[in-house]
């Protein structure tokens, strides 16, 4: 095919990834990857490099509004980066290393994962106070934000076992090009105790200072190519913000559910086809 | 922690710079890839073969190379400096709260967000 298709079917894709990452919190980075590669047959790292752009590009564009309304938490953000960074620079040299078949089935793996995910509630109706370690208060992780019913205070526990688990979502980041909101989300809102609305806000922020970690040795190795980034990119960021528009006049856990279906489908592709080495 | 005037002040500037830094990278995107679909639009593309390093967009020093090139190949040039501008914009923030933390008198967070500022600065020292 021609460039003027190529980047329109692309660009179309992206857009299609943008809303299902703002209608399921997934992020479109993750649905990006398999789309190049599978429909359009990419190499493997030409596809993570472009998500992993516009996993940056919808990070940065979504983060200043939550930064704005003060639900990103910047301090329990850094501090967790110190980890996440870490594991994306690991992640980014080991995909070097990693054959594409065994990163497609990887993928496949994670994208399970996330389906899954996204049919589960979206936060315990009653949430488990954690109790705040010493670490955390010496590190001044709590915080306060402001809901419709007032401000909250909330504290922090268990902080370093989400640093543990945020080292590993660096490590998926920059292995597989995608943000690790969804892992991310849960260290802070499960294992940490952070309020959901404060975990989703400072993932968002947190998932491109990651991406950049990994951004520059994708660059390097030449994962990033200028004609598939630029169209993601734009889809990407174009379909996030239809989708928040949309938002508030959809059957959101219909669409949740069907999408987790349709997600699925494409994930056990992954896994089929790295498995066959056709990737 | 209750929001001081200045922290909120910081807030605001970190949105706008970075909601400045995806615009000013798309519109340098944008620019770079009409021009090269007015152009080269109906060349065949392949991105099935892996070319690595070999891709002339890979470092500032080889796409500045390709400026100077012609062809498809500065076209894309100018895309990948679009490119390459989004992915600063999350570097710009973390060194702009640094700032925001040194306003605040925080030591600890401006030892914690400069060692992540350095990690980041270090990726792109490694090979």
């Amino acid at each position: 095919m021609n460039a003027h298709e190529f980047t329109l079917i692309v660009f179309l894709i992206s857009i299609g990834a943008g809303l299902l990452g703002a209608l399921t919190g997934l992020g479109g980075g993750i649905v990006v990857t398999p789309a190049l590669t599978l429909l359009l047959g990419v190499d493997m790292r030409y596809a993570i490099g472009a998500s992993l752009v516009s996993v940056v590009a919808t990070s940065s564009g979504a983060a200043a509004a939550y930064v704005r309304d003060g639900l990103s938490n910047i301090r329990i953000g850094m501090f967790l980066e110190l980890a996440t960074t870490v594991g994306a620079i690991t992640g980014a040299l080991l995909a070097s290393k990693t054959p594409t078949d065994a990163l497609a089935i990887i993928f496949g793996i994670v994208l399970l994962h996330s389906a899954w995910q996204v049919t589960q509630a979206k936060a315990s109706a009653v949430r488990k106070e954690e109790a705040p370690d010493r670490f955390s208060e010496a590190l001044q992780l709590g915080g306060t934000y402001h809901s419709p019913e007032g401000p909250i205070d909330y504290e922090v526990g268990r902080a370093k076992s989400g640093f543990g688990l945020m080292y590993v979502a660096g490590v998926l980041s920059g292995l597989l090009g995608i943000g690790s909101g969804a892992l991310k989300v849960i260290a802070m809102d499960r294992i940490m105790g952070i309020p959901f609305k404060v975990s989703t806000a400072t993932s968002s922020f947190m998932i491109g200072v990651t991406g950049v970690a990994s951004a520059a040795i994708y660059l390097k190795r030449g994962y990033i190519q200028p004609l598939i980034a630029l169209p993601v990119m734009l889809g990407v960021l174009g379909g996030a913000m239809l989708g928040a528009k949309l938002l508030p006049h959809l059957p959101v856990k219909t669409l949740r559910r069907v999408f987790a279906v349709a997600v699925a489908i494409v994930a056990v592709q992954m896994i089929v086809h790295g498995i066959r080495r056709h990737i | 922690m209750k929001e001081t005037p200045s922290e909120k002040r910081l807030q605001s500037v970190v949105s706008v710079t970075l909601r400045s830094g995806v615009l000013f990278a798309s519109v340098i995107g944008i620019v770079g890839g009409l021009l090269f679909l007015a152009t080269y639009g109906s060349e065949t593309v392949n991105f099935s073969s892996f070319d690595g390093t070999a891709s002339p967009y890979v470092s500032l020093s080889s796409i500045s190379r390709a400026l100077g090139a012609g062809g498809q190949v500065e076209y894309l040039a100018v895309v990948q400096i679009g490119v390459i501008v989004l992915l600063l914009t999350p570097i710009v923030r973390v060194a702009l709260s640094i700032v925001g933390f040194t306003l605040a008198g925080d030591k600890t967070y401006v030892a914690i967000t400069t060692v992540v500022l350095l990690t980041l600065i270090a990726s792109i020292a490694l090979h």
